[in-house]
């Protein structure tokens, strides 16, 4: 079944300045006996998340909620799969969409057609069913004959719906998001907001990280509040407005 | 509404399952598995890194045989001249060690590069580790082949016929090729935690080629011809070069290749299995 459990989670980040993450700070600790280099053994380790026991069920709509730096994208990316907890475990069940910044992993030499493509078979499809998807994508990005150019010639808005088409045209039970994603003019940024409110009716479950207390409360039924890493607080929201129109 | 499970208190950094070995070696076998059934991934990946590192050029990716052919006709006449030995004994061989030993050592290089170079797409996207490895392995790879046509001209230019030995250099590129994989396996754990392993194994390979026998033989060392027998590189330049100049390669660089690639297999799994979950924090 569809779902992910956190079960008491540690999530810690290194930061490596220059001088840490080089052989030189290991091997002249250990010749100085950890004495003169030792500071450059203690690599910067930020806490991103603290004892963190969360489970989510199909049906829940969660959002996210704290501030910068609380932990929020932390989860995202952990329930992504991208991290792995330092300590504790995690188990996430079903297909994971990640719309945590769709512009990455763009490749900018290829054409629009290409990373289609690419996308797609890093996602594990196939290509006869990427083609078959092709036109479909290629229509909502409305960008015609730049679908054939190279992404690195594209507007910054071009390249957000380039981006957007192919991350919400893959299927997935879990939708992970870090914002709400605004994009592109105002005709496109219609479309798009439809399309989005249609893949969340979809999927299962919903994860959303946002600022906006309004987007989370009219497509949330529950909500975590972070705090330095940790979880200060859950609630439950009624059903959501979105529940009741699908 | 309960507050998580705050109650173990905020250092509770008892080890949990998931952090054990024995998860982890799990972990990453089921990495390992994913990778290869993905495998149109890395394949995708690999051609596109070619064509974008040609994109724009005439030629494309034969720019690498055009190179290879310039070092070849370069060196090999130099140093056949320089040691007095027949052009038509001395060319294929330092141009088919050369071949082999470019291979290699790009292999390593790339190796290195194979987690820091995709950055954006491991902090991005989840998609197992060993496709980022395989991807460098195969256009590592496919660098090679291309560099390999530059000896066929040079066959005509000599007037050097086919035998049949030369089938004997296929599994010899294929041992080759099976080294890369523990190699860059290796290197590209070790190459993102710790960033001066890229540049000091550029240093160690350039003086390994002068150290291998490439350019000079094995016989020309007299009695201190140790120093090639014991060069992994000697042994797994031989398994190509050796059938490709109508000689059957020794027993013993066949044992050799075959035991270098075992000794590096153990040591890339305990650094692939403890280090792979770290990786994308470390790039």
């Amino acid at each position: 079944m569809v779902g992910i459990d956190l079960q008491d989670c540690h999530l810690h980040l290194p930061v490596f300045g220059t001088a840490n993450r080089s052989l030189k700070g290991l091997v002249l600790s250990a010749v100085t006996g950890g004495r003169l280099a030792s500071s450059s053994r203690n690599v910067t380790v930020v806490e991103a998340l603290r004892d963190v026991t969360l489970s989510i069920a199909p049906g829940d709509r969660l959002g996210l909620l704290g501030h910068n730096g609380a932990g929020k994208t932390s989860l995202l990316k952990l329930m992504a799969g991208i991290y792995e907890p330092t300590f504790g475990s995690i188990s996430v069940r079903g297909r994971v969409s990640n719309l945590l910044d769709v512009t990455m992993g763009l490749d900018f030499e290829a054409t629009g057609v290409d990373n289609v493509i690419l996308r797609g078979q890093l996602h594990g499809l196939k290509r006869r069913e990427i083609m078959a998807r092709l036109p479909q994508i290629w229509e909502f990005t409305g960008l015609g004959d730049f679908m054939n150019v190279p992404v690195r010639a594209y507007s910054s808005g071009m390249l957000v719906r380039l981006a957007f088409s192919i991350a919400t045209s893959l299927e997935a039970d879990i939708l992970l998001m870090d914002e709400w994603l605004g994009v592109g003019d105002a005709d496109f940024n219609k479309r798009a907001e439809e399309r989005l409110l249609d893949l969340v009716k979809r999927s299962s479950i919903l994860v959303l990280a946002s600022h906006n207390a309004s987007i989370i409360s009219a497509l949330c039924n529950r909500t975590v509040t972070f705090s330095h890493g940790t979880i200060e607080s859950m609630a439950e929201l009624g059903a959501t407005g979105l529940e009741g129109a699908a | 509404m309960m507050r998580g499970a705050n109650a173990r208190g905020g250092q509770g950094v008892e080890r949990l399952p998931h952090s054990g070995w024995r998860e982890q070696a799990g972990l990453a076998v089921q990495d390992v598995r994913d990778a290869l059934r993905g495998h149109h991934a890395w394949v995708a990946l690999a051609w596109m890194d070619i064509k974008h590192r040609y994109r724009r050029s005439v030629i494309g990716p034969f720019w690498i045989t055009i190179t290879m052919m310039v070092l070849i006709a370069g060196i090999g006449t130099l140093y056949g001249l320089l040691f007095r030995l027949p052009l038509r004994e001395y060319l294929p061989y330092i141009a088919l060690g050369d071949i082999v030993w470019i291979y290699m050592s790009t292999a390593a290089q790339e190796g290195c590069g194979a987690f820091t170079g995709s950055e954006n797409m491991i902090r991005s996207l989840k998609l197992p580790f060993m496709t980022h490895i395989m991807r460098a392995v195969l256009r590592t790879f496919i660098v090679f082949l291309h560099g390999a046509v530059a000896y066929i001209p040079f066959l005509f230019i000599l007037q050097i016929s086919p035998e049949w030995i030369w089938l004997m250099a296929i599994p010899g590129v294929v041992l080759v090729a099976a080294m890369t994989v523990p190699l860059s396996m290796l290197l590209a754990v070790a190459a993102t935690r710790f960033r001066d392993i890229q540049p000091s194994i550029a240093n160690v390979m350039q003086l390994a080629f002068f150290l291998t026998p490439i350019i000079w033989k094995p016989d020309m060392l007299g009695e201190h011809r140790w120093v090639a027998d014991i060069n992994p590189f000697y042994h797994f330049i031989q398994v190509v070069r050796a059938p490709m100049m109508g000689e059957m390669p020794s027993t013993l660089s066949y044992l050799y290749c075959v035991g270098f690639i075992l000794a590096l297999v153990i040591l890339a799994v305990p650094v692939f299995v403890l280090g792979r979950r770290k990786i994308s924090v470390w790039v």
